[in-house]
């Protein structure tokens, strides 16, 4: 046995390249395993820890105006453990500092109540100071600091309290401004300060505008989601709801939710790749031994000490290969995590291994280690060991691969060899070309997440919305109130808005989100399919984006039941016209005239879209953020930017990490192919450079062979790339988006240079080898 | 027919003069030629004689220019074996000298007639391929794949392969190694007739003492070192050998 394990560390010695890329292939099927599926679970307990430390409230109940006395019969009500009243308002940031106005949510200070603040810096603002807590983001993207100033708007009111502290709250981990879809850290902060200051800047001493509340175990949110609706009735509450529908938590739900999509898809096709490759490479590896397998049967070892050796050797090559890939998954997990440390923001956010998904991916592997030693040794354990030792009989050509007499005379014989090794043994061909796409389609898949968001964000951003500017309102204004905007310096147009929150209602199901219209023949808000084209919103009826059109289970031709959630909460029906593939969100669609007769109002609307001229930009949002009643301004060009500051940085180094690890995979395939290549044609290679052809003569052989292989794996590894980035914008559509099925030529392109690039290396390899071939031991050799 | 009576020949195709070859392995040396003396004359056809590791396969590996010895001269015509680059020898294989292999070494993926037109296209006036083929007696198997060929017709080929190029230097390494004697016999008429017919210089490898009596000279070669060198008054046709 002794001599077997010398013969094991020869044997590792001997073929250590080919060994290192399987050892690289294991690893990175196992890194993005421990990565992907770190990552999710050390986010899910740091939000658990979060959300439970910080009391996040179960039940959310915003209103007009309410007396504080109301509290204790809110508080006596069955089901509820602990309600807090507050006051939100919404203020504008009009500072020096910043080169446009941004928004602020301002909100009294919890304390040690529900939806405490994590303090990242400073202290809590003290008890009828103007001072404030802002969100830590926003504190870091401005460089805020204690002590510092911020001067803001708050109900037509100049302010400028002092900033004691940053911080996060369980409540806005994802925290939007009026209007946006997207956050934006640089224009848009969560503002805590003591709920006195607060109620004399919003007028509301002694009263609350918005109430959070604990329920007691085993209470029913229902029950005291319908009651909490009866008392505060009276109070203009629009709806109390639970944190399924509250915007942080759903928008944290739905991430999670793509996060363990993409920790179970991505790890899947890389591990699924590495492990299908795994098999090729080792069954081949396993099978070149067949000689030595019929000696040391030969020798008396019997089939289960052979087996052990190899299964050891396979084991050996497994467990570097494993130690690497933990080491290599905790790194990048550790990598990944510190982007959405910046994302989420959970205090006390580190990333952990996941032991059940790391086993899963360990499992994985060593059954492809396993199951393709077994393979290879099954052939030759077969073999009585007299005929194990003989050289397998020449390969069989047939009459079948005599080629055609036309193809034959166009073909030289380098040629001739080539494309009848190839189609002798067809099913190996296609084995290796199948390996080699899938290393082409994984690079090519790594492009996709950037190339699908780059497009969602001008398809919805640039295409659909045209406007510069974007003016929301605190509360409904009339339509006339911002035609008199035209007569502004360099705003050239301008065109209302109308959005109405309302729960959508079909059969059983409902859906609590948004109404938009704005007026028919609008040139700054259009929708449009996915091919571009514009589509008109109907006369009457609405055009329901098809995502939401699947929760409800509504067809064109149904009707909607609506309730609208704010005001005067009308209720009526809406027939649904039309569907819209849309990319980001799930609303309706209406015209505003439609809609201001379906809410009987007369030309109410909720804010304007500007097209101001570009020099006059900064100037015109200045002047509207001193406008009463306004709730947020933004620029559609920095909200662009913002987003790709934020999130392209980061989507950035995901792709790239993706495309290091597809690219290390798709060498390391490509290698093996080309040893494989040069494995089988050695004895032919050596004679040929015996009867006296030249180096670049052998050479081209194996090269043309591999360059076929190559270019055949390419197209078959785009197609493949494409249909992994349909399955993965597939399994990830949700609420929030639906990822466009897009690729862009340079993500093919770079599919097509590393696979050229990785043939180069592995042909400069392969030659490099030939060069040093030796001819007499080749020849000796009897395979 | 210039082909050298019996006897040292007169103008040596190849001459060996002192020549050794000593491999490395791990700290031991082994020498497999220890001073190798000897010329070889246009068209004579050589049976080297030997038990395996008398150092057979390393002297022809030199005359092919497919190994250089550790010490002495070779020449083969005006070429200094010795101190010939890669692309000399390359170039000396490809137009002087025709190789038979104990397992043929075709390739594997080529028809009898493509295996020899690998050679035939590369060089400078080759016989047709068809008529290589002829010459072995194959002229029916032209378009079969090695694998579709028994042992011997696989081993005319390889002769036909080797002498399609019309070569100045036939080497033949244990060509029936792998053989039956009656196919045996079939290939070492070929080479005969190969030998006679286009006066090519021939070294043929062997441990069979038998298939010594084809030959004009014996080279008995044994650990390294000519045992002995007995030249035949006549040569024994190959169709009367028996083994």
């Amino acid at each position: 046995m002794k001599t077997l394990h010398h013969k094991l560390r020869h044997d590792l010695a001997a073929h250590r390249a080919q060994y290192l890329a399987i050892v690289l292939v294991i690893a990175i099927g196992i890194a993005t395993q421990v990565a992907s599926g770190g990552l999710l679970a050390s986010l899910q307990s740091a939000r658990d820890d979060f959300y439970l430390e910080y009391r996040f409230a179960d039940v959310f109940a915003p209103l007009k105006r309410a007396p504080e006395a109301e509290i204790a019969g809110i508080s006596a009500l069955a089901g509820v453990h602990v309600a807090q009243p507050r006051i939100r308002t919404a203020g504008i940031i009009s500072d020096p500092r910043m080169p446009e106005p941004g928004t602020a949510l301002l909100v009294s200070w919890p304390g040690h109540g529900l939806n405490a603040v994590a303090l990242k810096s400073g202290r809590p603002p003290a008890v009828g100071s103007m001072e404030l807590v802002v969100s830590s983001a926003f504190a870091e993207a401005w460089q805020l600091n204690p002590g510092d100033r911020l001067r803001m708007i708050v109900n037509g009111r100049m302010i400028e309290p002092v900033i004691v502290g940053s911080g996060d709250s369980p409540e806005f981990v994802y925290s939007i401004a009026p209007g946006d879809l997207l956050p934006d850290y640089r224009r848009h902060t969560v503002a805590w300060m003591g709920n006195d200051s607060l109620a004399a800047l919003a007028g509301m001493q002694g009263a609350f505008n918005d109430l959070t509340l604990t329920l007691e175990p085993n209470a029913s949110e229902g029950d005291v989601i319908a009651a909490l609706d009866r008392r505060l009735a009276g109070f203009g509450a629009t709806g109390a709801y639970g944190r399924d529908q509250q915007l942080s938590d759903r928008f944290i739900e739905n991430e999670f939710e793509e996060l363990n999509v993409h920790a179970t898809v991505v790890p899947f096709i890389f591990l699924g790749s590495a492990a299908f490759l795994l098999h090729l490479v080792l069954t081949r590896r396993v099978r070149r031994e067949r000689e030595v397998i019929g000696m040391l049967k030969a020798f008396g070892y019997d089939n289960r000490v052979v087996g052990a050796h190899y299964l050891l050797l396979g084991f050996c090559v497994y467990a570097i290969g494993a130690v690497a890939g933990v080491a290599l998954g905790i790194w990048l997990g550790r990598l990944l995590a510190g982007l959405y440390v910046d994302f989420f923001r959970f205090p006390g956010f580190h990333f952990t291994i996941d032991a059940g998904r790391t086993a899963v991916g360990l499992l994985i592997a060593g059954a492809a280690v396993t199951t393709g030693t077994l393979a290879g040794l099954a052939e030759a354990i077969r073999l009585p060991p007299a005929e194990a030792m003989r050289p397998p009989a020449p390969p069989l050509y047939g009459r079948g691969l005599s080629l055609p007499p036309p193809i034959r005379r166009r073909l030289g014989l380098p040629e001739r060899m080539i494309v009848r090794h190839l189609a002798h043994a067809p099913a190996k061909t296609l084995l290796t070309v199948a390996g080699l796409a899938i290393a082409c389609a994984l690079v090519t898949f790594s492009g996709f997440q950037r190339n699908a968001i780059d497009y969602m964000t001008r398809f919805h951003f640039e295409l659909q919305d045209r406007s510069d500017l974007s003016l929301v309102f605190i509360e409904p204004a009339a339509g006339r109130s911002v035609q008199d905007l035209l007569r502004e310096p360099g705003i050239r147009a301008v065109e209302p808005f109308r959005n109405v929150p309302v729960t959508l209602r079909h059969d059983h199901a409902s859906y609590r989100t948004t109404l938009e219209s704005w007026p028919e023949g609008s040139r700054l808000r259009c929708l449009l399919t996915r091919d571009g084209n514009a589509i008109r919103l109907p006369a009457s009826g609405a055009l329901v984006s098809a995502q939401l059109a699947g929760m409800l289970g509504v067809q064109p031709g149904d009707t909607l039941r609506v309730e609208v959630m704010d005001g005067r909460r009308q209720r009526f029906t809406l027939p649904v016209t039309g569907l819209l593939d849309d990319y980001v969100g799930v609303g309706a669609y209406l015209r505003i005239d439609h809609l201001h007769r379906l809410l009987q109002e007369q030309d109410a609307i909720s804010g304007a879209l500007l097209a101001v001229q570009p020099d006059a930009r900064a100037a015109v949002q200045a002047r509207l953020a001193m406008l009463p009643r306004v709730a947020g301004i933004s620029r559609r060009d920095t909200r662009v930017e913002s987003f790709n500051e934020t999130f392209g940085q980061s989507l950035l180094i995901v792709a790239f990490v993706f495309l290091v690890i597809a690219g290390t995979l798709a060498f390391a395939m490509v290698f093996n192919a080309a040893r494989t290549v040069f494995d089988e044609r050695r004895r032919e290679l050596a004679t040929m450079r015996v009867l006296g052809m030249t180096r670049s003569e052998t050479a081209y052989i194996l090269l043309a062979e591999l360059l076929i292989l190559t270019l055949l794996a390419v197209p078959a590894g785009m197609a493949l790339g494409y249909a992994l980035a349909a399955m993965l914008a597939r399994a990830m559509q949700s609420e929030l988006f639906r990822l466009p099925v897009i690729l862009e030529a340079s993500s093919y392109a770079r599919a097509t240079l590393t696979l050229f690039g990785a043939a180069a290396l592995s042909m400069a390899w392969s030659s490099w080898d030939l060069a040093r071939l030796d001819v007499k031991e080749a020849l000796a050799a009897r395979d | 027919m210039n082909r050298a009576g019996p006897g040292k020949p007169s103008q040596p195709v190849f001459s060996l003069h002192g020549v050794t070859r000593s491999y490395r392995v791990g700290t031991a040396e082994i020498l497999a030629l220890r001073g190798i003396d000897l010329d070889l004359a246009a068209g004579e056809l050589i049976v080297l004689l030997g038990a395996s590791g008398s150092g057979k396969s390393t002297l022809v590996n030199i005359m092919g220019g497919l190994d250089r010895p550790s010490q002495g001269t070779v020449r083969y015509h005006g070429l200094d074996l010795v101190a010939a680059s890669d692309a000399e020898l390359t170039r000396f294989r490809r137009r002087s000298v025709g190789f038979v292999f104990q397992f043929y070494n075709l390739v594997p993926g080529l028809t009898a007639l493509e295996n020899v037109e690998l050679i035939t296209e590369l060089s400078e006036s080759p016989m047709p391929a068809r008529e290589a083929l002829e010459r072995v007696g194959l002229a029916g198997r032209l378009d079969h794949f090695p694998a579709q060929l028994s042992g011997g017709e696989q081993q005319r080929v390889a002769i036909a392969r080797a002498i399609a190029k019309r070569p100045q230097v036939l080497l033949c390494d244990e060509p029936t190694g792998a053989l039956d004697c009656d196919t045996g016999i079939l290939v070492l008429q070929a080479l005969s007739r190969a030998n006679r017919e286009l006066g090519a210089t021939t070294v043929l490898i062997t441990h069979n003492a038998v298939i010594a009596g084809m030959a004009d000279r014996v080279v008995r070669l044994s650990n390294g070192v000519i045992a002995a060198i007995d030249v035949n008054q006549s040569r024994t046709d190959p169709g009367e050998l028996r083994w």
